[in-house]
């Protein structure tokens, strides 16, 4: 599966070629490039490596140096493994630039991302209890607590898992299935419909919609 | 770097052919209506109520009362969905959003225009400088 490394610049709204408004959120891929590979021969497994955003040399420890030096690539800043085929990985060479030309418009893709860290949560935040349903009729500082967690003597014990207060945010997440909108491939932006994971300047990874793969690859099979 | 991404995004949906006009103002709005494969231009005519800025997601609302019914549309400022805009009077207004419009009905609901308005000062002005 292929994919990208970007920034998520922030959101915004364009027209469509329809006259349609519709939301986008703008991902930078400007400084995309293949820093090193997997081969199944050295490392039992297929893979490209990329890097994305640019870092000064003082600024790497020596073995990360020593990593960029033995691919004679450009030093990045993040780099990520996007395993592919050997035959997909024969596409890419060491050093080249990856482009945002790798998706279309109109292509379905899964953004992951780490969402925006919301610190210790209580139940009405983290997992979107209803809270009191009254200020009045006796209820006092109630308002937004989780209720009962349990039965009485049978269990007696508080099932695991029990949705409860605790720190929320800060997760990987990956949204599926948002359409591109738009491809700039002179300026490296990706314009995606609706929201991704993650805060302004966050780091993203694009890939193409697993499910679209899975749903052709079953339509192959059952057509055979 | 995160400004000039986005400002260049919107930059590039931007309509050059805006016309100019403020609250206040009664406009014709040519809006282009698809029906089946066939496209249709409908007019919709009123007094702008609200304009809110913000390069091209700005939009402006337009006020007409239809049958007794007071009817609010709002159109995104640069959308390629409308043929064009005709400003037909420029209002007199005070103030930049005119809500205080939708709780009147009749001639209290109309808005003076300029030239009704430069008429009245001067007209007042005559008056007091005679007493």
């Amino acid at each position: 599966m292929k994919g990208l490394i970007g920034k998520k610049i922030g959101m915004t709204q364009v027209f469509t070629e329809e006259g349609n408004l519709v939301p986008v959120t703008v991902v930078d891929v400007n400084t995309c490039l293949v820093v090193g590979k997997r081969t199944p021969e050295k490392d039992q497994y297929s893979a490209v490596t990329l890097g994305y955003g640019e870092i000064r040399e003082k600024n790497l420890t020596k073995p990360e140096l020593g990593f960029f030096k033995k691919n004679n690539a450009a030093l990045r800043r993040h780099l990520k493994e996007f395993r592919v085929s050997p035959e997909e990985a024969a596409e890419f060479t060491v050093g080249e630039a990856v482009k945002a030309d790798m998706f279309s418009k109109g292509q379905l893709v899964d953004v992951t991302g780490i969402t925006k860290g919301r610190g210790f949560s209580g139940v009405m935040r983290r997992w979107n209890f209803k809270g009191s349903q009254t200020k009045t009729h006796g209820t006092h500082e109630y308002q937004r607590h989780p209720g009962a967690i349990g039965q009485r003597k049978t269990p007696g014990r508080v099932y695991p898992g029990k949705k409860m207060p605790g720190h929320y945010g800060v997760d990987q997440v990956t949204t599926q299935n948002l359409s591109v909108v738009d491809v700039d491939v002179e300026k490296g932006l990706l314009l995606i419909k609706g929201a991704i994971p993650g805060h302004n300047d966050g780091i993203i990874y694009v890939r193409p919609s697993i499910k679209v793969a899975l749903r052709a690859q079953h339509k192959a099979a059952r057509g055979a | 770097m995160r400004r000039s991404a986005i400002e260049y995004v919107e930059a590039k949906n931007l309509r050059q052919d805006v016309a100019q006009f403020r609250t206040g103002d009664s406009v014709r709005v040519h809006w282009k209506v698809k029906e089946g494969d066939k496209e249709r231009v409908q007019a919709f005519e009123g007094i702008v109520i609200r304009k809110t800025k913000g390069s091209n997601r700005a939009t402006f609302t337009v006020r007409k009362v239809s049958f007794g019914i007071g009817v609010e549309r709002i159109f995104p400022l640069h959308s390629p969905r409308y043929e064009k805009i005709d400003v037909l009077t420029h209002g007199h207004v005070r103030r930049k959003r005119l809500f205080y419009l939708r709780a009147l009905r009749g001639k209290a609901a109309r808005v003076e225009t300029r030239e009704e308005a430069e008429m009245r000062k001067t007209a007042q002005a005559r008056a007091s400088s005679h007493s």
